[in-house]
């Protein structure tokens, strides 16, 4: 018996209607389920100039609410390699490693040319295994934090301080507080190293020129070689406040409210409701990352108070109605971009499916174009003063 | 793009190039207008241009500008650069009628009214910029001694058939129709002979503080210019130094010095080539005099330590961009931030620029060949001929 056969593979994206269109063809992507616990996907783009691994290692084994920005200093620390120089010899390869801690987990994207999945995977391997750090180290990577930590945009600022108003510990920014960065000891960094990057946690979501065989069966090969991991649910993101406004240190407003995973209806209404508002204004932003949890879609401005709060909360149904057409069109396009290219679709899709296998970003262009009347009313009303978090900024 | 479909007008005054569409069913317009020489008045007037540029026109008022190319899903815009007005839309690919109504009434019929050039006067006088856009513009514009007349002789002295270089994104079917009504809208104009323009010789002068936490350090150099027999050599240099995890200024000022997050060295618009500039960015501190100091000369020391392992990094950094669109993009056409993943306005400012297409293979194959002395010595010579800004946090 084959050892291919242990495992258990998934063909996900589009579903065949009906019949057979499909038979014979490869699926657009496939996802593997590797017995220690790790997960592969493979989507083969042939008309991608790089080929891109992603590790997605979802953050469900450290408990941010005591150790907030232990994964963004991991990030920080483990990208430099064994002997601090992994991203000069990527380069000099015409390789490219780029790394950003998320809420919900941590997404390390090496691009590689064509034909040089090797490079990538042995880059990934030492990015795994660098630790030993120092507190020489940490020191000085927690400096270097300290001053990502003062560029957040005021935009990120505001909508950071929705999601602690909401969430509390669980929705705290993962740039992390900067005290606690400081903080860390190597023993503390250890333990969120080896629990980021256990099996468990672990998505390979390989992009690019490559056959969907090939690249299945050298990711396969790759995963193998982890130890097994030990499974953790995570814990479930919940609303620890009810709505409300704060003010903030920022030049500008912006109005968050939570929603259930993307997969969910609610989220899709609220999402839609949030573009047809920012529409409707002159620079107005939205912030919503795909999520498998619990999140938030944030609607604000920079540059200006009052203007976004008075539109919103002036909105009446007869004008949500109106409204409708353009966030169904907004929202498709939105959808749509989300996954537009391989790239993108290997950001999303890796992010989803390392917190839940069974979420189908195609699901999210069904729920908009079902979009009614009286969902996008309620999901209209959901921003309104009395039902958003509200962050303003101090004048 | 493919050459055969590429329909180019290039007819005594008019620069108008047909190219295939960006995006399925859209019709995208890129116009680019060349400044004339200004001073600090005549830069804040530009300034006010090019907010209230879209505020009313002949035939269409703002609303219907935004909303009409807001279904597009590419609302129109106009951006302000050192050397040039930039005008980008989209319409439906069933409104391509409005294609040239639209762009003619931007770049020639629109109404300057008083009244919106006096809010907008408020508007630019209190705006906040963010750190990287101070940064990079740090200039006091003389916003309060802007006049209205000037304002209208400037707007007519841009749109002149001339100053307009103009790409449409469109299917090949239309090209013809399109070049046509283009050419048919500007001969109506009574452009009348160039007027006389005698602009403020004051030089503009840094602001020297920002609000905020963040301090910015520049060191600009002098312009070079991308006809020169010498760019591919000074292109090159701009890589070296700040393109990627392995050059200048992240070894000598993240890795060496340890107190920015983020530097980078880079080319931006100017009236006379590209600026060569390196910008660092760190937290507001009494040192930011003495760090203003060390810049230069750890970087001029990170440059004499230059092997061929750098030179071969800075190409393969420059391979990885031009021909994957991986890594970072120092080409900073948008003034603010980088063009290089734009490829209809990369093909619309080159073109502007230089009068050639836009065509990295060639800066490549010249790149490939420059020795260390020769990249060397000029990054020396940006280097040494800089002139450093600071620009300090308030705190």
């Amino acid at each position: 018996m084959s050892w291919l056969s242990l495992l258990l593979a998934t063909a996900l994206g589009q579903a065949a209607p009906q019949g057979p269109p499909n038979v014979g063809q490869d699926p657009p992507r496939l996802r593997t389920a590797i017995p220690n616990g790790a997960a592969l996907i493979v989507e083969p783009a042939p008309q991608s100039l790089s080929l891109a691994v992603h590790l997605f290692a979802a953050s469900r084994g450290v408990d941010e609410s005591k150790t907030s920005g232990l994964r963004h200093l991991l990030e920080h620390l483990c990208v430099k390699g064994v002997d601090g120089k992994l991203d000069a010899r990527l380069e000099t390869a015409g390789a490219f490693l780029r790394a950003r801690t998320l809420r919900d987990a941590m997404d390390i994207e090496v691009d590689v040319p064509p034909g040089k999945l090797s490079l990538a995977f042995d880059a990934l391997g030492e990015v795994m295994r660098t630790g030993g750090w120092t507190p020489e180290d940490i020191a000085r990577e927690a400096g270097v934090i300290e001053q990502e930590s003062v560029l957040q945009s005021e935009d990120a600022i505001l909508t950071a301080s929705l999601w602690r108003q909401a969430y509390g510990g669980d929705g705290y920014d993962p740039m992390g507080d900067p005290a606690t960065v400081k903080a860390a000891t190597p023993a503390a960094l250890e333990a969120v190293r080896r629990a980021t990057f256990s099996s468990a946690n672990l998505l390979l979501y390989i992009v690019g020129p490559i056959a969907l065989k090939e690249g299945t069966a050298e990711g396969i090969a790759y995963l193998t070689k982890l130890p097994p991991g030990t499974a953790d649910a995570g814990g479930v993101r919940s609303a620890k406040a009810g709505p409300g406004r704060q003010e903030v240190e920022a030049f500008g407003e912006a109005r968050g409210v939570p929603v259930p995973s993307i997969s969910d209806p609610v989220c899709v209404a609220r999402l839609c409701a949030a573009l047809a508002i920012a529409a409707s204004l002159p620079d107005a932003y939205v912030t919503y990352t795909p999520s498998a949890l619990n999140g938030m879609v944030v609607v604000g401005m920079v540059g200006q108070i009052g203007m976004l709060g008075k539109f919103i909360d002036d909105l009446d149904e007869g004008t949500a109605d109106e409204m409708l057409p353009r966030a169904k069109l907004l929202g498709g396009r939105w959808a749509a971009q989300q996954v537009g290219t391989p790239e993108a679709s290997a950001r999303v899709r890796g992010h989803l499916g390392c917190r839940n296998s069974r979420i189908r970003f195609e699901n999210v262009a069904d729920a908009i174009s079902s979009l009614s009347a009286a969902e996008f009313r309620a999901a209209i009303a959901s921003f309104g003063s009395s039902h958003a978090y509200v962050a303003v900024g101090l004048p | 793009m493919i050459a055969a479909a590429i329909l180019a007008l290039q007819t005594g005054k008019l620069d108008v190039e047909i190219v295939p569409p960006v995006f399925p069913g859209v019709v995208t317009v890129e116009a680019v207008m060349r400044l004339p020489r200004t001073g600090p008045r005549e830069r804040a007037e530009l300034a006010i241009l090019a907010d209230v540029l879209l505020d009313d026109t002949e035939e269409y008022g703002h609303r219907q500008l935004v909303n009409f190319t807001a279904l597009s899903g590419q609302t129109v815009r106009c951006d302000l650069y050192p050397d040039a007005l930039r005008v980008r839309y989209g319409v439906l690919e069933s409104d391509s009628a409005s294609v040239v109504p639209i762009l003619a009434n931007i770049v020639h019929d629109s109404e300057l009214h008083e009244e919106a050039i006096t809010a907008s006067v408020e508007k630019l006088l209190f705006q906040r910029r963010d750190y990287w856009t101070s940064a990079l513009e740090p200039e006091v514009l003389k916003y309060r001694q802007a006049r209205v007349q000037d304002i209208g002789a400037l707007y007519k002295t841009i749109g002149r058939p001339e100053n307009l270089h103009i790409t449409i994104a469109a299917p090949a079917a239309l090209g013809d129709d399109l070049s046509e009504r283009w050419r048919t809208a500007v001969g109506e104009w009574h452009v009348g002979a160039n007027p006389a323009f005698a602009p403020d010789t004051d030089t503009p002068k840094p602001s020297g503080e920002r609000r905020g936490k963040l301090t910015t350090i520049l060191l600009r150099g002098k312009p070079v210019r991308p006809t020169d027999p010498d760019f591919p050599t000074n292109l090159l240099a701009i890589f070296a130094l700040g393109g990627g995890k392995d050059s200048a200024v992240w070894k000598a000022l993240r890795e060496g010095l340890g107190w920015s997050y983020r530097q980078e060295a880079l080319l931006r618009n100017s009236p006379d080539g590209l600026e060569p500039v390196v910008e660092v960015v760190t937290s507001h501190s009494d040192a930011d005099i003495d760090r203003a100091n060390q810049v230069r000369p750890a970087l001029e020391k990170a440059v004499l330590a230059w092997t061929p392992a750098d030179q071969a990094h800075a190409v393969a950094s420059a391979e990885a961009l031009f021909n994957r669109g991986i890594g970072l993009d120092p080409l900073y056409f948008k003034s603010t931030r980088p063009a290089g993943d734009d490829a209809l306005f990369m093909r619309t400012y080159w073109r502007f620029k230089t009068g050639e297409d836009w065509n990295p293979k060639i800066l490549l194959d010249a790149m490939a060949n420059v020795e260390v002395k020769k990249l060397q010595a000029a990054a020396t010579a940006i280097l040494e001929g800089a002139n450093i800004e600071l620009i300090r946090g308030t705190g």
